[in-house]
């Protein structure tokens, strides 16, 4: 029994993944009418502060 | 014979790889992270060529043949799922700080310096064990193939990897890192084949494994429960392959030499996909490595140390060209880990403690200059460690690549989502979460601790709670708030909707790449299985 639970459960893994990946990538489009573009910055100096 | 010129040929590939791309390095942006220009592939094959190392071909692959392939593919489930959640929680927002080390992500996401001196001095310490530990591990397979002594093994396998990582920086590694995923993933899928064919055929390599009298049990879902079994109970071993997966899966989203690669991707979807292949990768290479090792049982079933299984394999039951492929993938996967980890330690050094305890700003080209003086010091400190300490010690390398998941785990997660964590709770939850595992591995040394009670779990909870406790104290500053707060925009490219178009179709493939392991799991192992 345990052989046939694995041998499901381990491509299911995958596919629960698949579906993380898309409630992830749903709620970066619901971001995607809040935010504005932080690309473009060619160089880590902009971020360097104090530290 | 033909092993050593493959090996040979492979090692001076990489070497003039280093050599060309040296000349391609005009910044330290080029040098760190290889001028962010990393394509889906590179940032895919850097990702996976540096988590599998020595430890994954030989030492997992032994643990495989000793019967307990099953257990390990269930730690890979959570293991894997790593790069999903890292990329999605930690990943995509290290990426956005555009900095050139993780420590500089947690300096100036806390505003501290102490906080970014901490990950940087934990990076070398625990990075560096792990190094040693792979390099070691390397250099023994190395000189039984040349039949070298084993300190000669250790000088070569020295010259490789530093000449490429200390003149081209994180372009090299990058490439070479693809090429070394390209080659022991060819070693892994395209074996599978010939060692079910060597062992027995389809379906008796795996029914006639499924029966072997010496290891009963050696295919079932707990792994072998004969007299050579020493894992514990079948709930024990399942429940260690949980625990530990999870572990490796913190490790996978957050250490530095995982964490780290996502700074190199050209942009934010490029993370992302890179994350979805590396899972994809992970799953199937093991899953073909694991079953083909366990078969290995019916030709030769007393392989000592049992970490040679796929280097025995690979002289005496596949073709002598795939086996000279299996050889130099190998020694692709521990020299890919070995740059990385270098690279890493030498830009920490340079970048994240002299640069800072010098109080000092070098230019980018003096940034340069130290970061290959620094790379050149600590891998001659690595090589003398490597020579004076004894080899056969992975256990360090599980050690301190575990440890990370302790230290970092859970202020890297709050630094992205956590409003109230301050850098008070940032250093003691980094410095109790270290030396909570510290504390867990001596205490195991002495009494012999009940599986959910890994050192790495004593770690965490140590580590948070430092982080809770610690964040009672101190404010947080409004530099900070606007750090985070600038973390939390996603930026969006200029060509966003054609980019969002191509990474919206990921998740079918991570369900597409289900359907067929579930296939060819329940083919190649359960149907057997059910016939035995």
């Amino acid at each position: 029994m345990g052989e046939l639970i694995f041998s499901f459960a381990y491509g299911s893994a995958l596919i629960v993944m698949g579906l993380v990946t898309r409630f992830f990538l749903k709620k970066m489009d619901t971001e995607r009418s809040k935010v504005k573009s932080v690309d473009g910055t060619k160089s880590h100096v902009k971020y360097e502060k104090a530290v | 014979m033909v092993f050593i010129i493959g090996i040979i040929v492979s090692f001076i590939i990489y070497v003039l790889i280093g050599v060309v791309l040296s000349k391609t390095i005009k910044s330290s942006e080029d040098y760190y992270v290889s001028g962010r220009s990393g394509t889906t592939l590179m940032i895919t094959g850097t990702l996976v060529a540096s988590f599998l190392s020595t430890v994954s071909f030989m030492g997992e692959a032994g643990f495989s043949y000793e019967g307990y392939a099953i257990p390990l593919l269930i730690l890979v489930i959570f293991n894997a799922s790593g790069y999903i959640f890292g990329v999605f929680l930690f990943g995509r927002y290290l990426r956005r700080s555009k900095s050139l080390t993780v420590p500089e992500y947690f300096g100036n996401r806390f505003q501290s310096k102490k906080v970014r001196m901490v990950a940087a001095i934990t990076t070398v310490l625990g990075i560096a064990a792990y190094l040693v530990a792979v390099t070691q591990g390397a250099s023994l397979l190395l000189a039984e193939i040349f039949k070298i002594p084993y300190a000669m093994a250790l000088v070569v396998m020295w010259i490789v990897y530093a000449s490429f990582t200390i003149l081209s920086g994180a372009k090299g590694v990058m490439v070479n890192d693809t090429i070394m995923f390209f080659i022991f993933s060819i070693a892994a899928y395209i074996s599978f084949p010939f060692i079910i064919k060597s062992t027995g055929g389809f379906p008796n390599a795996i029914i006639n494994a499924a029966n072997h009298v010496g290891k009963p049990d050696m295919f079932s879902w707990h792994g072998v429960t004969g007299p050579s079994a020493y894992m514990g109970t079948p709930a024990e071993t399942i429940i260690w392959a949980i625990i530990l997966g999870l572990v490796w899966g913190s490790v996978v989203a957050i250490s530095p030499w995982q964490s780290s690669r996502y700074l190199m991707a050209k942009n934010e979807h490029v993370a992302i996909r890179s994350g979805v292949w590396a899972t994809i990768s992970i799953f199937t290479i093991y899953l073909f490595l694991h079953i083909s090792m366990t078969t290995v049982n019916n030709i030769k079933s007393d392989i000592a140390p049992t970490e040679k299984v796929f280097i025995w394999t690979a002289m005496n039951l596949v073709p002598t060209w795939l086996g000279v492929i299996i050889v130099s993938g190998i020694m692709a996967a521990a020299l890919s880990s070995c740059a990385t980890f270098l690279q890493l330690i030498g830009n920490s050094v340079a970048r994240d403690i002299l640069e800072q305890s010098r109080k000092k700003h070098y230019t980018d080209k003096q940034l340069l200059q130290v970061s290959r003086l620094s790379m050149i010091v600590v891998s001659i400190v690595i090589l003398l460690v490597g020579l004076w300490q004894p080899p056969s010690v992975m256990w360090i390398g599980y050690f301190a690549a575990t440890l990370f998941a302790a230290s970092w785990g859970p202020v890297a997660f709050s630094s992205v989502y956590s409003k109230t964590v301050t850098k008070e709770g940032a250093f003691w939850s980094i410095i109790v979460g270290f030396l909570g595992v510290l504390l867990g591995e001596a205490v195991g040394l002495v009494v012999a601790l009940p599986v959910y009670l890994n050192p790495v779990i004593i770690g965490v909870i140590l580590g948070g709670t430092a982080l809770v406790i610690g964040s009672r104290f101190g404010v947080i500053t409004e530099e900070e708030r606007a750090y985070q707060a600038k973390l939390l925009e996603r930026p969006i490219e200029e060509n966003e909707a054609k980019e969002m178009s191509i990474t919206r179709k990921y998740p079918a493939y991570l369900m597409v790449s289900g359907v067929v392991i579930i296939a060819i799991t329940f083919a190649f192992y359960y149907w057997p299985l059910s016939l035995s």
